[in-house]
C-alpha cells in the first residue's frame, strides 16, 4: 500500500494562519484579583491540555502597559524561600515547593525602582521558574507566552476546574 | 533399624508411602514400593503373626494424599478434554497441600529424633510430600493423557491440583498457642506456620500437640484441578498510517478517547484468526509514537505476550494469514510476525534506549522561510541538545535535563509554500523531536527555531526508520514496500 507523501498527508488549508505553540496547545485565562487602583497586576495563566499551568503577565499589567525596563527578577521571597532552589524528583514531583494562589513566585525589579510581585494564582506544586529570565529578564515583556514565561505549576488536581473557572477568558479580559 | 522405623510409622497410623519417605532414601521407586519393601526386608508381617491388621485409615501424615484411593480419584478427576485444549506434548504437575500436614510432619520429626536418635544424626531430610506425590502420580497421569511428564523447571505446561482438608482450620488453630507473641491476622498461611514452628521449642510443642498423632477422621478432597501454560510471545513490526490513531487504547476518565488503536486492531485479528481471547494478550513495543505521528518504512518492533496459551505452535503460513488479515486495515500494517523466546524480549527495551531513529517533519515558520535559513540548518552539523522534559509530558514524567544528539539534519523548501519546509532528522533514541523543532519555550536548546532565528512549529511528523534489527526479517514473496 503506497502511503501519501508527508506534505500530502496533512490538510494545508487549515494552516492559512500561523498559530504559535502556546496558542495551539494552551487555553489562556486571566487572573485579575491582585490588581488595585494603584497598580495593575493582571496575570495570564495558560492551561496546557495536560493541566500544567504556565504563568505570565497580562497585557494590562503596569510593567507591560508602560513597557518598563526590568533590572532583575528576584526569586528570594524571604529568608527561607528561594524559588530558584526548587527541586523535584520522580513523576509525582516530590519535594516541589508548595504554592497557594497567593504565594509570591518572584519580584520584578524595574530600572525605575518600582517592584512588582508575581503571584502563583493557582494552588499546586512549583515545577520550575524560567531560568532564562535571570540572565534576560526583559524576555518577560517581549515573549510573554513563549520564551519569557515566568513559571510552570502543577495545579492541585481536585481544585483544577474551580481554579480555571475562577479566571477570565481571553475575550472577557480584552473587554476590560 | 530402617525396618524398625518403617514399622513404627505404620503403627502410629502412617501410610506405606509416608513411612518410606522418612527412611530418607532418595532412590525409592515410589511407583512400585512393594518391591522396595521386599528387597529391603522392611516388612515384619512374614516373621511375626499379624497382631493388628491395618484397616485403611487416612494417613496421619499425608491425610491420604499419597494413598491409592486418593491418587486414583485425582487421576480420574483430570478431564481429558480440558487438557486437550492445550497443544502441549508434555506436562508437569503440582500439588497444593493443606497446611495441617506441616504441623503433622513437624510432630513426627520431633518424635523420630527422640526415638531413633542414632539413625537421625543430622537434620531429618525426608522425601518431601509434594515430591513423593509427583513421583507416584506422574506415570498414571501420563498414561491417561498419552503425553510425557517433564520436570517443572523446563516444562511450560502444568496441571495444578489443589487439595482441601475439612479439618484444616481446626487442626491448625493450635499454632496460635505456639506463637511466641500473640499475632494478629490469619495464622494459618504456610509461611506463618513455618516461621512459628521454627521458633518454637520442642517441649512447648509437645505440651500442646500430643503424640501420637490423631488419626484423621476424613481424607483430603480434591478441590480443583487447573491447567496452565506459561506465556508465549509473538513479535513483528507495525506501521501506522493514520494521524488519528494511538498505539494503545486511550482511556480518559474511564471513557475511550479514540475509537480504536494499533493494539486493538492487532488483538481483534488475533482473536478472529486464532480464537485467543483478547484479555489473554499483552502488547509491548520498542517505544511509541504520538497518535498524530505516522510510522512508516519497515515499522516499529513490537511483541505480544499470550497468557495461558492453548495453541503454542504457529506455522509460517499461519503467521502470514494473520498478517494479511490485520493488513486489511487501512490504518496499520504489520510484517515479520513470528514466535520469539522470552529471552529475546530484552532486545526491544535495549532498542528503545540505544537505537537511532529517522524522522521526516513538515515545519511552519512565522515569517517566510529563506534559502539562507535552510542552509543554516543544513550546515549546522551534529547538534547536541540539552532537552528538559517537555511540558507536554511533564505531568507524567520526572523533570530532568537530558543530553540528546541529532546526528543528521537536512531541510528542504516546499514548492509554492512560503512558510513551510521539510526536515529530515536522524536522532538519538529518546529525543523529543517536536520540542527540538519549536524549542518548548526555550526548554530545548538549541532548537530549529534558535538555528533559523524565527518562531517555528511542527505540523506533521513521520517516523521513517527505527534502526533496531529485531525481530528478524521474514522473507515473503511479493511484499509491497511502503515508503
Amino acid at each position: 500500500m503506497i502511503q501519501p507523501k508527508i506534505i500530502d498527508s496533512i490538510n494545508l488549508h487549515s494552516l492559512n494562519k500561523f498559530l504559535s505553540v502556546s496558542d495551539r496547545y494552551y487555553k489562556h485565562k486571566y487572573c485579575v484579583k491582585f490588581t488595585s487602583k494603584e497598580q495593575n497586576l493582571d496575570q495570564r495563566v495558560s492551561f496546557h491540555t495536560n493541566r500544567i499551568c504556565m504563568i505570565s503577565l497580562g497585557e494590562n499589567h503596569t510593567v507591560m502597559k508602560n513597557n518598563k525596563k526590568i533590572l532583575k527578577i528576584n526569586c528570594s521571597i524571604d529568608n527561607k524561600i528561594n524559588r530558584l532552589l526548587n527541586a523535584t524528583s520522580g513523576k509525582g514531583k516530590r519535594g516541589a515547593q508548595k504554592l497557594t494562589e497567593n504565594s509570591v513566585l518572584c519580584y520584578i525589579e524595574c530600572e525605575d525602582g518600582d517592584i512588582y510581585p508575581v503571584y502563583s494564582c493557582v494552588q499546586g506544586k512549583l515545577l520550575e521558574i524560567n531560568e532564562h529570565l535571570i540572565s534576560n529578564p526583559n524576555l518577560l515583556i517581549t515573549n510573554p507566552v513563549s520564551k519569557g514565561y515566568i513559571a510552570l505549576i502543577l495545579p492541585t488536581l481536585n481544585l483544577y476546574e474551580s481554579i480555571k473557572n475562577s479566571m477570565l477568558d481571553a475575550d472577557e479580559y480584552s473587554k476590560i | 533399624m530402617e525396618s524398625k522405623i518403617y514399622n513404627y510409622l505404620l503403627d502410629v497410623g502412617c501410610c506405606k508411602y509416608c513411612s518410606l519417605r522418612y527412611l530418607q532414601d532418595r532412590y525409592v521407586d515410589f511407583s512400585n514400593i512393594n518391591e522396595y519393601i521386599e528387597k529391603k526386608k522392611l516388612s515384619i508381617i512374614d516373621t511375626e503373626p499379624v497382631i493388628k491388621q491395618h484397616k485403611p485409615n487416612p494417613c496421619c501424615l499425608c491425610l491420604g494424599l499419597l494413598q491409592d484411593s486418593l491418587i486414583e480419584d485425582t487421576v480420574n478427576r483430570i478431564v481429558i478434554s480440558e487438557v486437550q485444549k492445550y497443544d502441549s506434548k508434555v506436562f508437569t504437575c503440582s500439588i497444593s497441600i493443606p497446611s495441617a500436614t506441616i504441623l503433622r510432619e513437624h510432630a513426627i520429626r520431633l518424635d523420630l529424633r527422640q526415638k531413633f536418635a542414632e539413625f537421625y544424626i543430622d537434620d531429618i531430610e525426608e522425601i518431601p510430600l509434594n515430591k513423593a506425590w509427583k513421583l507416584i502420580i506422574k506415570d498414571k497421569i501420563s498414561e491417561k493423557l498419552g503425553i510425557n511428564f517433564e520436570n517443572s523447571d523446563i516444562c511450560n505446561f502444568s496441571i495444578n491440583v489443589t487439595m482441601d482438608y475439612a479439618d484444616n482450620r481446626q487442626e491448625v488453630s493450635v499454632v496460635k498457642e505456639l506463637a511466641e507473641k500473640a499475632k494478629n491476622g490469619d495464622l494459618i498461611g504456610r509461611k506463618s506456620i513455618l516461621s512459628i514452628l521454627s521458633n518454637c521449642l520442642a517441649h512447648k510443642f509437645h505440651d500442646i500437640v500430643k503424640a501420637p498423632l490423631s488419626i484423621p477422621s476424613v481424607y483430603l478432597t480434591c478441590k480443583q484441578i487447573e491447567c496452565k501454560h506459561n506465556s508465549i510471545y509473538m513479535a513483528g513490526r507495525y506501521c501506522k498510517f493514520s494521524r488519528e490513531l494511538s498505539q494503545s487504547p486511550w482511556i480518559v476518565d474511564g471513557i475511550k478517547a479514540m475509537e480504536t488503536s494499533v493494539e486493538e486492531i492487532i488483538f481483534e485479528q488475533i482473536h478472529k484468526v486464532f480464537g485467543i481471547p483478547q484479555t489473554n494478550l499483552k502488547f509491548s513495543s520498542s517505544g511509541r509514537e504520538d497518535c498524530d505521528v505516522r510510522c512508516l518504512g519497515k515499522g516499529r518492533p513490537f511483541y505480544i505476550e499470550i497468557l495461558d496459551p492453548k495453541k503454542t505452535v504457529f506455522t509460517y503460513d499461519e503467521f502470514r494469514v494473520l498478517e494479511s488479515s490485520i493488513n486489511e486495515s487501512t490504518l496499520i500494517q504489520v510484517r515479520d510476525l513470528q514466535s520469539v523466546q522470552r529471552s529475546e524480549l530484552c532486545k526491544i527495551k535495549e532498542g528503545e534506549q540505544l537505537k537511532t531513529k529517522d524522522y521526516l517533519a513538515v515545519c511552519v515558520t512565522k515569517a517566510a522561510i529563506t534559502q539562507e535559513q535552510i542552509d543554516k540548518i543544513n550546515n549546522f552539523g551534529e547538534a547536541i541538545l540539552e532537552q528538559k522534559t517537555p511540558i507536554r509530558v511533564l505531568h507524567r514524567r520526572p523533570l530532568a535535563v537530558r543530553k540528546k544528539r541529532i546526528f543528521r539534519m537536512e531541510a528542504r523548501l516546499v514548492p509554492d509554500k512560503l512558510n513551510l519546509f521539510e526536515l529530515s532528522l536522524e536522532t538519538e533514541a529518546g529525543t523529543y523531536v517536536k520540542e527540538f523543532v519549536h524549542g518548548d519555550f526555550g526548554r530545548t536548546k538549541p532548537s530549529i527555531g534558535d538555528i533559523i532565528d524565527d518562531e517555528v512549529d511542527i505540523i506533521a511528523l513521520d517516523v521513517i526508520a527505527i534502526h533496531l534489527d529485531w525481530p528478524e526479517e521474514i522473507i515473503v514473496p511479493d511484499r509491497n514496500e511502503t515508503s
